[in-house]
């Protein structure tokens, strides 16, 4: 299925609210993903304080409403709002247009014009305005005052100084047109020394003025002898301005390519440093570290889990590095309760909150929402600091939280991959386990069930051998399917939950002790040995699986080797590197092959020896004895004996018990 | 034997059938039930000498039955379980229950366990009416009113935990004592850290009572439950 896509072009006009919320509503009756899209245009810098505050406001709005804020630079409007209809797949476009004088659409196209004959195949929609006429007058702030005086300083300082030159050139005995020279260069620097781009205007009209006013007949006099100079007025003044104009033109084309160049560089090495990470943990992080190189302020990180907000990482300014908040000490700000609600909301919203937005306007800091499409991933909190961001670091900020969501986005989806795969491969082993068991099952079942009904049938034709014989192989088949029970049952319990162990600390020797009751006795007249060595060895486990663990070696053990043949099980305290017990189940067998070795604990393996009596193995039950042993933190291996025997050991951690002061003797209670 | 009168109760036929011909083939009378209110009602007209308790029941929860059975009498209350975790056969003996059996079970593993259970039952008669200050079990004798303990006749040195840990189990011989039930009479409380320390003092407490390494040891252990004294026959 297609996605629309909506996008509502944003101006700093009055009207922009009502075309927000119209594109708004439309968006959201068609279910379709709202972009606010502003086109940067060079001459961004010169806007009023006014219309860059209500800018600031429309793209707030925008957010609020749940569209993404994008911006695009480049100076026709029109072929970038195109551009980037193409490459994002745009099908509406909405836009808000004022009703342009009938003179002036003698000298300009209007911008829905434009677009629709550069973009035919996508809906255009208008919104008529008649209010928006783009806002030319400039208040002057204290701090645009400052500017001027600079810039008339500045005018007059070139202007005088030209002057002078002239002045030096008449000397001299130069000609006119050098001068004239002079003064356009002086207008040029004028241009691109100040910052109001009416200064250029102004220095091309006070320079012509000078000229006429200096070195022209009569001198001294504003007036002309020579109508000749009118014309040479005339070409200096519009030199002069346009060569000012192109300057300032060109001062800002870098101005704005600088910032363009700043942002794509943060972006760039954003993108390139999550990259790396694929951790959701350092993915936040990373990005936190992103903004606040930025901002250069104190960046909260809320991290989710179960929708709401969960732990809380700050990372300060001046030190750069993770703290916890818990111990900042009582004076530090540190996030509390009012900014875990505030994050909560923004996650429940999806929108952005606190410091300079609407809601919660009052919170120390601005909270962003890391979402992308229907996930949250988590919420940056950037501290209020002494100024408000501008509308410039606020997109940068706002286009870093959604690389980190699409960083997240794709970790997220890479773990869900892995997560099918095992998932998959769990499949197919439970699969594979459930054909092997049911054979398995299957043969000593019929056994006994055959078994169980010779006997009722039996008239008296068996006689006592045959009959003992018979109840023997019923026992043995009964005992084959409580061991095989038992590890499906050990299989299950590791499948569940590796993390579901019942570790307690036990004593080796009891552990073994309790699992040789559960081994095999009737297997001949095969002995087996415990050899005590010390009765303090403790481990932490869970006793039920480790005793399984002995039962099955000891148990294989019994089955593979010959008649008469001994099995010895060892303890022993391994110190290096750290303290272990190793726990060794040995006999004097034939010993396995070399080439078989390694696969002694694979799943399922049955080895291409036959057992002596014939017996059927499931292969499961070393392979039960690693995933158990490996669970605890230890390891097990298989060697062969010199001259012939087989060893299997396998390892815990010990735990040593410090004993909480028990000395006394009780005689000194008496 | 006119009193080694036997409860089953057991909802699986072939399994009660097992027990019960087991039971009468080594000379035990046998009394069945089926369910758990039959259960309660006959142990109480009946007033068996033990009883064999499955906890699967299909009418009520076996640990019910326990309840009820102890909310007036101490007799005997053997547990039989098919469920593998511990956690079942752990509460049955907190609540009151003796001893357990976890199915598959051998029939000699099911005699042995029942001939425990009369040993005890025969001790605790013996000793009812006199309460007596000595305690013995083959070598060991313990002196409650003197605090002394000798282990063939002479004196064990014990640490004051080693000593109640001693009394806690001879006073309960038989029983399988659940590691909460101990830490709770020894420390008061069950702590982690206890259970740790209670493997500790239990290592050095054997160490002191094994006189003869080749002798049955004198107290047990249930892996994953507890510890048991067991009577030792001279």
């Amino acid at each position: 299925m297609k996605t629309h896509k909506v996008v509502v072009c944003v101006s700093p006009a009055p009207s922009g609210p009502r075309i927000l919320r119209t594109a708004a509503e439309f968006a959201s009756a068609e279910e379709a993903p709202l972009v606010a899209l502003y086109v940067e245009t060079p001459t961004h810098a010169a806007i009023s304080e006014e219309n860059s505050r209500r800018l600031d406001a429309n793209m707030a709005l925008a957010a609020r409403l749940g569209a993404r804020v994008e911006t695009v630079f480049g100076e026709d409007v029109p072929a970038r709002i195109a551009e980037y209809a193409h490459v994002n797949e745009v099908d509406t476009i909405i836009l808000g247009q004022s009703v342009l004088p009938v003179w002036k659409t003698l000298f300009q196209t209007p911008l829905s014009d434009r677009l629709s004959s550069l973009l035919p195949d996508k809906t255009l929609m208008i919104i008529p305005d008649v209010s928006a006429r783009p806002q030319r007058t400039v208040k002057i702030s204290q701090q645009q005052e400052n500017h001027v005086l600079k810039d008339i300083v500045t005018a007059v300082l070139l202007l005088g100084a030209a002057t002078v030159l002239g002045i030096l050139f008449q000397k001299a005995g130069l000609q006119e047109a050098n001068i004239v020279t002079l003064y356009i260069l002086c207008v040029t620097l004028t241009a691109v020394m100040t910052s109001s781009p009416a200064a250029g205007i102004v220095s091309a009209a006070a320079s012509v003025v000078t000229f006429n006013y200096l070195f022209t007949e009569p001198l001294f006099y504003f007036q002309v002898y020579d109508p000749g100079y009118m014309i040479t007025f005339v070409v200096m003044f519009i030199a002069a301005f346009i060569t000012g104009t192109l300057a300032s033109r060109l001062k800002e084309y870098a101005q704005q390519s600088s910032k363009k160049a700043f942002r794509t560089q943060i972006l760039l090495d954003t993108s390139r440093i999550l990259a790396q990470e694929d951790s959701r943990g350092r993915i936040m992080e990373v990005t936190a570290g992103q903004l606040l190189k930025l901002t250069g302020r104190k960046i909260l990180i809320y991290s989710v889990a179960d929708g709401v907000p969960d732990k809380v990482k700050v990372l300060e300014p001046d030190r750069g590095e993770d703290r916890d908040p818990a111990v900042q000490g009582t004076l530090s700000a540190s996030p509390g309760e009012e900014e875990r609600e505030i994050a909560s909301w923004t996650l429940r919203e999806g929108k952005s909150a606190g410091a300079w937005t609407e809601v919660f306007s009052r919170a120390e800091y601005l909270f962003l929402p890391v979402q992308i499409y229907a996930h949250s991933y988590g919420v940056f909190a950037i501290g209020r600091g002494e100024k408000a961001l501008s509308s410039f670091v606020r997109s940068i900020c706002d286009s870093i939280v959604g690389e980190c969501a699409l960083a997240l986005e794709n970790e997220y989806n890479e773990r869900a991959r892995e997560e099918v795969a095992v998932s998959v491969k769990n499949e197919q082993l439970r699969t594979t386990l459930l054909r092997s068991i049911s054979h398995d099952l299957r043969t000593p079942l019929t056994s006994i069930y055959g078994n169980a009904d010779n006997l009722l049938a039996d008239q008296g034709n068996l006689d006592e051998a045959t009959k003992r014989e018979i109840y023997l192989d019923i026992r043995n088949d009964s005992y084959w399917l409580i061991s095989v029970v038992q590890n499906l049952l050990s299989v299950t319990r590791l499948e569940n939950a590796e993390l579901k162990l019942d570790l307690n600390m036990e004593l080796i020797d009891d552990v073994i002790d309790e699992a040789l009751k559960h081994t095999d006795h009737s297997s001949g007249n095969r002995s087996v040995l415990f050899v005590r060595s010390r009765d303090d060895l403790y481990a932490e486990m869970d006793a039920s699986l480790i005793s399984q663990v002995i039962i099955n070696l000891v148990n294989n053990a019994l089955k593979y080797t010959p008649d008469a043949s001994v099995i010895k099980v060892e303890t022993e305290e391994i110190s290096a590197p750290g303290k272990e017990i190793a726990v060794s189940v040995s006999d004097n067998g034939d010993g396995v092959s070399e080439e078989e070795l390694p696969n002694l604990f694979t799943l399922f393996y049955t080895g291409q020896k036959k057992a002596p009596d014939s017996r059927r193995g499931l292969g499961l039950g070393l392979a039960v004895c690693r995933s158990i042993v490996e669970a605890h933190g230890g390891k097990i291996c298989a060697e062969n004996l010199i001259p012939h025997g087989l060893r299997i050991w396998f390892t815990l951690p010990e735990k040593e018990i410090i004993l909480n002061g028990d000395v006394e003797d009780i005689s000194g209670r008496r | 034997m006119e009193t080694s009168k036997i409860l089953v109760v057991e909802d699986d036929k072939p399994v009660r059938n097992l027990i019960t011909t087991t039971l009468r083939m080594h000379g035990y009378t046998c009394l069945e039930a089926a369910g758990g209110s039959e259960a309660v009602m006959m142990a109480s007209s009946h007033l068996p000498s033990i009883v064999l308790l499955d906890l699967g029941l299909p009418d009520m929860d076996g640990m019910e039955v326990i309840r009820q059975i102890r909310s007036w009498s101490s007799m005997p209350i053997l547990v039989i379980s098919a469920r593998s975790d511990d956690r079942d056969k752990i509460d049955a003996l907190d609540l009151g229950a003796d001893d357990y059996i976890t199915k598959p079970f051998s029939v000699e593993e099911l005699l042995a366990r029942v001939r425990v259970t009369f040993r005890r039952l025969a001790h605790l008669q013996k000793m009812e009416g006199a309460e007596s200050p000595l305690y013995s079990n083959a070598g060991l004798k313990i002196d409650y009113s003197a605090n002394t303990v000798f282990l063939n006749g002479t004196e064990l040195h014990l640490t004051q935990t080693e000593y109640r840990l001693l009394c806690l189990l001879a006073q309960n011989t038989g029983k399988v004592l659940t590691y909460n039930y101990i830490t709770r009479n020894i420390w008061g409380s069950s702590w982690e850290n206890n259970l740790a320390t209670l493997r500790v003092v239990m290592t050095s407490l054997r160490r002191k009572l094994s006189s003869s390494k080749d002798s049955e040891p004198m107290i047990q252990t249930h892996v994953g439950i507890g510890y048991r004294m067991v009577k030792i026959e001279n």
